[in-house]
């Protein structure tokens, strides 16, 4: 039933159905991606919501003199897991609620000191699912004997927020890779990624110019996860090639929306001038008037 | 806005003496009036502009992306039942008939009453003056003086869907 | 034509009902000449009458859309500001005029002040100001709760919170105000009623007089209460200047100044609109408007009902000023401990307010990382030696 006021108006909720349609267009496999979403999103953010108690694990070995043992807690800490809550157990297992020694490093809940590196992927899984799916058949999966594994890439207590210069490590990935093929990677994924990110920014800068731009981001954020999802761990360049082909296609069509956005900006602005341009003539000239009125 | 304050002096129309020769004072009641005449124009080129967006601001505002379309469950429409949604800003009366399903612009063309779905008759009938209309929006009866506009509909699987 | 018109009609109008009688009143009420050393800081009252004429205008016209209920507030506005043509200019006008308005009232009644206007025989004059200035700041309070965001929500929540603190009734108040234990969808309509009906007509009444008031008894001079005051034709032979049109015109090159800053503010620092108030999820540094920041910091250093019970003081003194300073001196310099007092007290609200805009909120400077806490104290937390790395590709989960 549609509404004839607003009392339904749903800011940008027309895009998003308008943009499941779209990318149905270029991936198949959006449906899946969309339910894995769902899935994942609200599992970060409801251990986030969880009151942050003391953790022993960190308050004990923060402390300690030696260096290995206490580094790894303050990686953590700068980490991208430390907000969102992600802890030592999540990885470690033990009791992180014990203060005594051996009841927190206890075996019987899974207290692992060093994590099979052949699993790591799987611990990492538990919330990346679609990375974890398309890494375990990719060269560096399976094939590649878990090797390199999504530590060696991603530091396992400093994770921080991927980027694109991962891709070239110094030291990680030439051992095995040539120069060559590295940079055909980073360029697609510049290729695939950048026009978001510009759209973002065109998007913060409209949207503190007073336009809406709930639907350049809601396509820009779709696109983005298109990527992640069917290509940022994938490692082969033909796929991943693919993925950003397709997504391709959809960037004129966010460009228009930017483009509109701005236009509109613009037109808000010189409207706006009109009338200070109005505004001051109309006080000069009063003044003008003033000046020239009888002196009694 | 090309109106701008002219420089002192030029608002004497060449030609006339001026009052003090080697200055250019002008007189002031002249002067006066020319910058009343400015104050008049300026300010009724405030009011258009101000009035302007007022105006459309009343206008009713364009429509948000997705309400030219109306969906309807199936299963809330059982056949030979009816139901009346707005479409467009207009009663729209859809009807589940034993030939399939059929839409309306509900709004009677004698004087703007909305019409029914009569099962027993097979036909749409106007409650205000008997105005009565079959299945394809022909008049059938009553001082009516055109048959109903078709609205767009298609069908889904699960759902009627009235517009593009 | 236009005059002959005009003309005709007067005589018609006057043979019937005299009006000549009431324009010959207001036209000898309006050329009354102001005294000499009347300036620009004597046109801050008009800027403020036109500020509220700009939000009767625009409020009326939101008003058009605007749906004051929990569930349709925000959409509405929202509605406002992204579908309606040229809404987004209406609710900036109107949300901007607001702040803009408290500030030229503000700067009216410091104009007043430092000028002596408010000493006999002026005592109402600035009562009624002073009963305007609370009513304007409750067009303020109930306004800000209308969009309905997150911000507006908590900051009435904080700000109907100080009622609280009055002694004995303080929970009762709270109550009343809120029409509950917490902000709720019976708040939004007592405000949106107090904020277009009840407070506009109290308004109009109060300003009306204000300005009656202003007229008859002419701008204050410059010389003390005990020099009889000057006879309007006193005061034209000593040089004043009729208030129409040269005062008006004055008057009316400031509006138009301001307005023209105002709508360079629109177009280039739009007011946002933030979340959708959500009651159960509370932002961090939750605060009042600018206007209420100073009183709202100066209760965070005093305990509860000593607080309340000070600032209620403070005000009533502001209000009850012209019967307690009775000095006759208006020059600000014939009267240095009032002058330097006002001084005093405007830099303190500065600062108070200053300290609640930094209160909890964290802060770089010379490259340590500074937490304010709700006293506005820093207190250093990190050395930050390179900025944190932007997420680039961001971890694919979405907002
Ligand atoms: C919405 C509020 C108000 C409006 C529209 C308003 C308007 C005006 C106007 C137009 C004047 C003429 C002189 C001038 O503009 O300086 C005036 C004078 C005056 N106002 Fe206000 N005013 C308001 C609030 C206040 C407040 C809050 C106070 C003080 C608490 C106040 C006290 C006075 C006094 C005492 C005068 C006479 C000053 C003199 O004769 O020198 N007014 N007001
Ligand atoms: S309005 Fe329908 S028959 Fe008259």
């Amino acid at each position: 039933m549609s509404e004839l006021t607003h009392a339904g108006y749903r800011p940008g909720a027309g895009a998003w159905n308008a943009l499941s349609a779209r990318t149905a267009e270029y991936t198949a496999r959006s449906a899946v991606i969309l339910l894995l979403l769902l899935v994942w999103t609200p599992a970060g953010s409801a251990t986030a919501q969880q009151a942050v108690t003391t953790n022993t694990c960190v308050s004990c070995h923060a402390d300690l003199d030696d260096e290995d043992m206490s580094l790894p807690v303050a990686e953590w800490q700068r980490s991208a897991h430390r907000p969102a809550d992600i802890a030592c157990q999540d990885c470690h297992g033990g009791n992180p609620a014990s203060m005594v020694e051996d009841e927190a490093h206890d075996v019987e809940r899974d207290f692992v000191g060093l994590p099979d590196p052949y699993v790591v992927h799987e611990l990492c899984g538990e919330c990346h699912q679609v990375q974890m799916e398309n890494y375990v058949p990719s060269p560096h999966g399976l094939e590649g004997d878990f090797w390199p594994n999504c530590v060696d890439c991603h530091e396992n207590h400093e994770v921080v927020f991927p980027r694109a210069s991962l891709i070239s490590i110094p030291d990680n990935c030439e051992d095995c890779h040539e120069q060559e093929i590295m940079d055909d990677f980073i360029a697609l994924t510049d290729r695939g990624l950048e026009p978001v990110n510009e759209f973002r920014r065109a998007a913060e800068e409209i949207r503190s110019a007073g336009v809406p731009v709930d639907l350049i981001l809601a396509q820009a954020s779709l696109a983005r996860d298109a990527y992640i999802q069917q290509a940022s761990h994938v490692f082969v360049l033909d796929k991943m090639t693919a993925v950003v082909d397709s997504l391709e296609q959809v960037y004129p069509r966010i460009q228009k929306e930017v483009n509109t956005a701005r236009t509109e900006v613009d037109t808000r602005r010189r409207f706006g001038w009109m009338f200070i341009g109005l505004f001051l003539v109309l006080a000069g000239v009063i003044w003008l008037y003033r000046r020239a009125l009888p002196e009694d | 806005m090309s109106s701008t304050p002219k420089p002192p002096g030029t608002d004497v129309p060449p030609g006339k003496p001026r009052k003090s020769p080697g200055k250019t004072r002008p007189d002031p009641v002249r002067r006066r009036r020319f910058l009343r005449k400015c104050l008049g124009a300026l300010g009724g080129v405030g009011f258009l502009m101000a009035v302007y967006p007022l105006i459309r601001y009343i206008e009713p505002p364009p429509e948000a992306e997705g309400a030219n379309r109306v969906e309807i469950d199936k299963a809330s429409l059982p056949p030979g039942t009816s139901r009346t949604v707005i479409y467009r800003g207009r009663p729209t009366i859809v009807v589940n008939t034993s030939d399939g399903y059929i839409a309306y612009n509900a709004v009677c063309p004698h004087l703007g009453c909305v019409v029914k779905w009569e099962g027993g008759t097979q036909s749409l009938i106007c409650p205000c003056h008997g105005g009565k209309f079959g299945t394809d929006g022909s008049v059938q009866g009553g001082p009516i003086p055109g048959p109903l506009t078709a609205v767009e509909l298609s069908v889904s699987d699960d759902k009627i869907i009235i517009g593009a | 034509m236009i005059r002959r018109l005009s003309n005709a009609l007067y005589h018609w109008l006057d043979d019937r009902v005299e009006i000549s009688i009431v324009i010959d009143f207001c036209h000898r009420q309006l050329t009354k000449p102001v005294p000499r050393h009347l300036n620009w800081l004597f046109s801050f009252g008009t800027v403020t009458l036109a500020f509220f004429l700009s939000q009767a205008v625009s409020g009326v016209f939101l008003m058009i859309y605007y749906e004051a209920s929990a569930d349709t507030a925000y959409e509405s506005v929202r509605y406002i500001m992204e579908q309606v043509r040229f809404g987004w200019l209406m609710r900036q006008v109107h949300s901007y005029g607001a702040n803009f308005m408290i500030a030229f009232l503000l700067l009216h009644s410091v104009r007043v002040f430092f000028y002596g206007g408010y000493k006999k025989p002026r005592e109402l004059t600035w009562l009624f100001g002073f009963a305007l200035l609370c009513v304007t700041l409750a067009f303020g309070f109930t306004g800000y709760l209308l969009p309905w965001d997150q911000l507006s929500y908590w900051g009435t929540t904080v700000g109907t919170e100080i009622a609280a603190a009055t002694p004995v009734i303080g929970e009762y108040l709270l109550i009343l105000m809120r029409g509950g234990e917490i902000i709720s969808d019976v708040t939004l309509t007592r405000f949106f009623m107090a904020h277009v009906v009840l407070l506009p007509w109290v308004f109009i009444g109060l300003v009306a007089v204000h300005l009656v008031l202003i007229r008859y008894k002419g701008i204050s001079p410059l010389e003390g209460t005990d020099v009889p005051e000057k006879t309007p034709e006193e005061l034209k032979k000593a040089g004043g200047k009729p208030f129409y049109p040269q005062h008006v015109m004055k008057e009316a090159i400031v509006v138009l100044l301001v307005l023209a800053s105002m709508i360079f503010m629109i177009i280039y620092y739009p007011l946002p609109l933030h979340e959708k108030a959500d009651p159960f999820n509370t932002p961090v540094g939750v605060r009042p408007e600018w206007y209420f920041l100073s009183s709202y910091q100066a209760l965070k250093y005093l305990p509860k009902t000593i607080g309340i019970i000070g600032s209620g003081l403070v005000v009533l003194a502001i209000c009850l000023l012209p019967f307690w300073d009775r000095t006759p001196a208006r020059r600000p310099s014939r009267r240095p401990v009032a002058t330097s007092l006002g001084i005093m007290f405007i830099v303190l609200n500065i600062v108070l307010a200053l300290l609640g805009k930094i209160s909890e909120t964290e802060m770089t400077i010379m490259g340590t990382r500074y937490h304010f806490d709700i006293y506005g104290w820093p207190h250093a937390i990190a050395t930050v030696e390179e900025p944190a790395a932007e997420p680039d590709t961001g971890d694919g989960g979405t907002e």
